[in-house]
């Protein structure tokens, strides 16, 4: 009921009230005139009957005091005509009956019942006798019923007429409210504050309408505090865009579009088709330089870079940074590949030119790949990546030079990338095996050293050797733990062979220059074991390269140290290979020296090679260091290191790498016996 | 023939005992009327304050006898009724307030000489010339009903005003030529 009426309007719920109160008024008006009437007529009856009684008696008296039944009867029948009177007797002094009357002679029976009004009939005080008249309610039903009727009429009309009322009153009165209402919507729709309400009275609406004319002017004043805020921060809002624009789209150093931008340009040619060449430059000797000169000197450099590359290509080219030491260039009309030769020479020209930066001069150059569109992509990703592909192609190549790309790049990268699934995949499953070269002690021909070799039992290519998979492995970083497996093997049969044949067999392990230059890696991993096991380490030898002794002279030294305080044999690998400095065997505490196949090879009596092997054994000799010479597969060679005072050797002359049982089958066999 | 003539005896006997209760019964009646017919009148033929009694007068001793049974302790404005016999229609009564003539063989001097002892009389009769030989109120029989001839200007003239309720009962009869 509540919920009914309260999503009536104002205006309803005043025409509801007035309606409720008009009924309800009209009603208890109606009731009580209704009831005053029915008394009233009550009296009324009793009245007329008196009246009737007060003039018929005197005469009737005298009638019944001469005993004229006629006249009595003349005199009462008229009676029974008036209205509520339904019969009519006279008694005398004595109650009998003298003469009666009834409308219908059906009452005379029920005379007993009928409600009486009785009248003595007196002369001068004494009684001579009695009229009774017996009556009915027609009057007061009459006069009720009349009333009723008449005042349904007076409710029916004062109801239509006071909602009419009611309608005009309530029009009257919500008008204001309804114009402040359509002005509130007219505001709410235009949002304009500006609109004020017009006060046509000085009651509580016109209170109201001052009031929400102040709200508007509030709202007014505070929408255009608020707009002059929001235009002061769209603006602010507007220069950060553009800040973020440039940051999002620039590098910061160079000032020069970034990767994004770079690649947004290349969609937009793309989708333009315009034909184009993609440049991709990576300084080669940067990051020498960052180390040596420190970082700021290194973005000073790559400024200067940035500002020559620039200045190497038309204003219609795209020139941007994508990070690090890597630039792109998108060149532009090109016609011709001679055309991007000249650019590409005239671009490594310039970048060959000396950097003068705080008074230092340093030098860097470029290796560039190019990729055309669309003749070698239409794709922005595949042609950033070919122009990638094709710069690390330079950089295979010698550095300081391009490369354009071609399929043979590609499928190269292809064959790279299958060979690192499988190598990942071998780590995970054990594919990998050790064998062992024996080392022969060229005077006794006695074996007591053995080199671990690695082998890959590829599963579709068969057995693979060091040379197919470890420079990948080296650049996929993953030497580092497959390094830590052979060590761990080869340890590990190492030492179980001098604990069960009891015989002294020294096992080489090869450790690569990344491994030894990374410090924490698993190397270290390896010594701690190889420490715990608090033995005497003799009988492990590990062979490092000149590339490793050169690279970090200090540190080298210090693993060095570390491996000889366990115990671990120091041999130099494949000397004469590269830089073959005799300095370094001497400043380092190295054990034995291993002549590279190389110069095994170059032995004959007529050459120098065979003098200069004599040579480095004798110095080596000098410097106290064992000679092994590797790669030794003719009796000529053999006989000549021989002569030449060489220690050991090892070779296919000699036996080809066996696997771990046949090793111990072939050496260890007769130990047993 | 004695038996028929005990029995002629028991009925005359019988007749005379019911005309004598008859005879009673109508004088009664008449008392009563004579009674009602002073208690509806006013006027200055009698006077309540001066006059100790009203009298009904009559030379018929058979009425007087039941009148006064009748109408013992009954008042007229609270003066007591009381009944006188005159011996005589002559016989003086210059007392009496209504006068009842009884008897068939009334003559006009009898009324004319009533009239002239006492002017403020209610005459009442009950012979058929009453009202022509000057009476007031002559008793008749309708329907074996004793009903009554009245002449209200006779009234008027003795000084009583007779209520027009018991006008209405009875037969006017006016007397044109008469006082």
């Amino acid at each position: 009921m509540v919920r009914a009426v309260n999503v009536l309007s104002i205006r309803d719920k005043f025409l509801l009230i007035w309606m409720c109160i008009t009924i309800l008024s009209t009603s208890v008006i109606g009731g009580v005139l209704v009831y005053y009437e029915h008394k009233n007529a009550e009296n009324y009856q009793i009245d007329k009957l008196n009246l009737v009684v007060s003039v018929i008696s005197p005469s009737l008296t005298a009638a019944v005091v001469f005993d004229d039944a006629e006249t009595i009867e003349e005199l009462i029948f008229p009676i029974v005509k008036t209205e509520g009177v339904v019969g009519v007797a006279v008694f005398d002094a004595n109650q009998e009956l003298i003469s009666d009357v009834f409308k219908e002679e059906e009452l005379r029976r029920l005379s007993i019942i009928l409600p009486k009004f009785e009248s003595a009939l007196t002369l001068q005080k004494n009684n001579v006798g009695k009229l009774v008249l017996y009556t009915d309610d027609s009057i007061v039903e009459n006069k009720v019923i009349f009333y009723q009727k008449f005042l349904a009429q007076v409710l029916l009309w004062s109801i239509i007429a006071s909602l009419l009322f009611a309608w005009l009153l309530s029009h009257y009165i919500t008008k204001p409210l309804s114009k402040l209402t359509s002005i509130a919507k007219s505001i709410s729709v235009q949002s304009n504050y500006s609109i004020r309400a017009q006060k046509n009275s000085s009651d509580e609406i016109g209170d109201l309408t001052d009031c929400f004319n102040l709200m508007l002017e509030t709202i007014e004043l505070r929408d255009r505090k608020l707009e002059s805020k929001v235009a002061s921060r769209t603006q602010d809002l507007e220069v950060a865009m553009k800040k973020l624009h440039h940051q999002a789209h620039e590098d910061a150093l160079s000032g020069l579009p970034n990767r994004r931008s770079l690649m947004v340009k290349l969609d937009q040619l793309i989708t333009e088709q315009q034909p184009f060449c993609v440049l991709f430059i990576d300084l080669d000797g940067f990051k020498v330089i960052n180390d040596s000169f420190g970082h700021y000197f290194g973005d000073q450099l790559l400024k200067e870079v940035s500002e020559r590359l620039v200045a190497s290509v038309k204003k219609d080219d795209f020139v941007a940074r994508l990070g690090g030491d890597e630039f792109t260039i998108i060149l532009k009309d090109i016609q011709t590949e001679e055309r991007i030769n000249n650019i590409c020479h005239h671009i490594l020209h310039t970048l060959s030119a000396p950097f003068t930066l705080k008074n230092e001069q340093a030098f860097v150059s470029g290796s560039m790949g190019i990729t055309l569109y669309p003749h070698d992509s239409d794709s922005v990703e595949t042609l950033v990546r070919n122009a990638d592909q094709a710069m690390y192609e330079s950089k295979r190549q010698g550095k300081n030079c391009y490369h354009y790309f071609t399929q043979d790049i590609q499928n190269k990268l292809s064959e790279r990338k299958t060979l690192v699934d499988d190598l990942r995949n071998a780590l995970k499953n054990q594919e990998f095996y050790l064998v062992y070269q024996p080392v022969f002690n060229l005077h006794s021909g006695e074996v007591l050293k053995a080199e671990a070799l690695v082998r890959w039992h590829h599963p579709s290519k068969g057995i693979l050797y060091p040379g197919d998979f470890i420079e990948v492995m080296e650049e996929e970083g993953l030497m580092d733990e497959f390094g830590f497996w052979i060590a761990s093997s080869a340890t590990k049969d190492a030492t179980r062979w001098r604990q069960q044949y009891n015989k002294k067999m020294q096992v080489s392990i090869n450790v690569s220059p990344s491994q030894f230059a990374k410090r924490n890696g698993k190397l270290q991993i390896w010594l701690e074991q190889i420490r715990n096991l608090d033995t005497d380490c003799s009988h492990i030898i590990v062979e490092i390269t000149e590339h490793s002794i050169m690279e970090n002279n200090a540190y080298v030294q210090s693993v060095i140290n570390d491996m000889r305080s366990l115990g671990i044999k120091i041999a130099v690998d494949d000397f004469g290979m590269g830089y073959s400095s005799f300095s370094y065997l001497q400043e380092l505490e190295l054990d034995i020296l291993k002549i590279d196949k190389s110069f095994i090879d170059n032995l004959t009596e007529s050459s120098n090679g065979y003098a200069l092997c004599r040579a480095i054994i004798r110095i080596a000799h000098e410097l106290e260091l064992v000679v092994i010479a590797e790669g030794i597969e003719t009796e000529k060679q053999k006989n000549m290191l021989i002569r030449a005072g060489c220690d050991f050797g090892q070779g296919f002359i000699f036996s080809k790498a066996l696997t771990c049982n046949e090793f111990e089958e072939m050496y260890f066999s007769t130990v047993i016996a | 023939m004695k038996c028929q003539f005990i029995t002629y005896l028991l009925l005359v006997y019988v007749f005379s005992v019911s005309c004598v209760h008859a005879a009673e019964r109508e004088d009664a009646i008449k008392a009563g009327l004579i009674f009602n017919f002073a208690a509806y009148s006013h006027g200055d033929w009698f006077n309540s304050v001066f006059d100790n009694s009203y009298f009904i007068c009559s030379e018929s001793k058979p009425f007087i006898e039941v009148g006064k049974k009748v109408l013992k302790h009954k008042f007229i404005n609270n003066t007591p009724v009381k009944l006188i016999h005159l011996k005589s229609l002559l016989t003086s009564g210059d007392k009496c307030h209504s006068y009842y003539f009884a008897g068939k063989n009334v003559q006009e001097q009898h009324i004319t000489h009533v009239k002239s002892i006492n002017k403020k009389v209610m005459l009442i009769g009950d012979t058929s010339a009453f009202i022509e030989q000057g009476g007031h109120i002559n008793f008749i029989v309708i329907a074996g009903k004793l009903r009554f001839e009245i002449n209200p200007d006779a009234l008027n003239q003795s000084g009583i005003n007779i209520s027009s309720k018991v006008i209405r009962l009875g037969k006017i009869k006016r007397t044109s030529n008469r006082g």
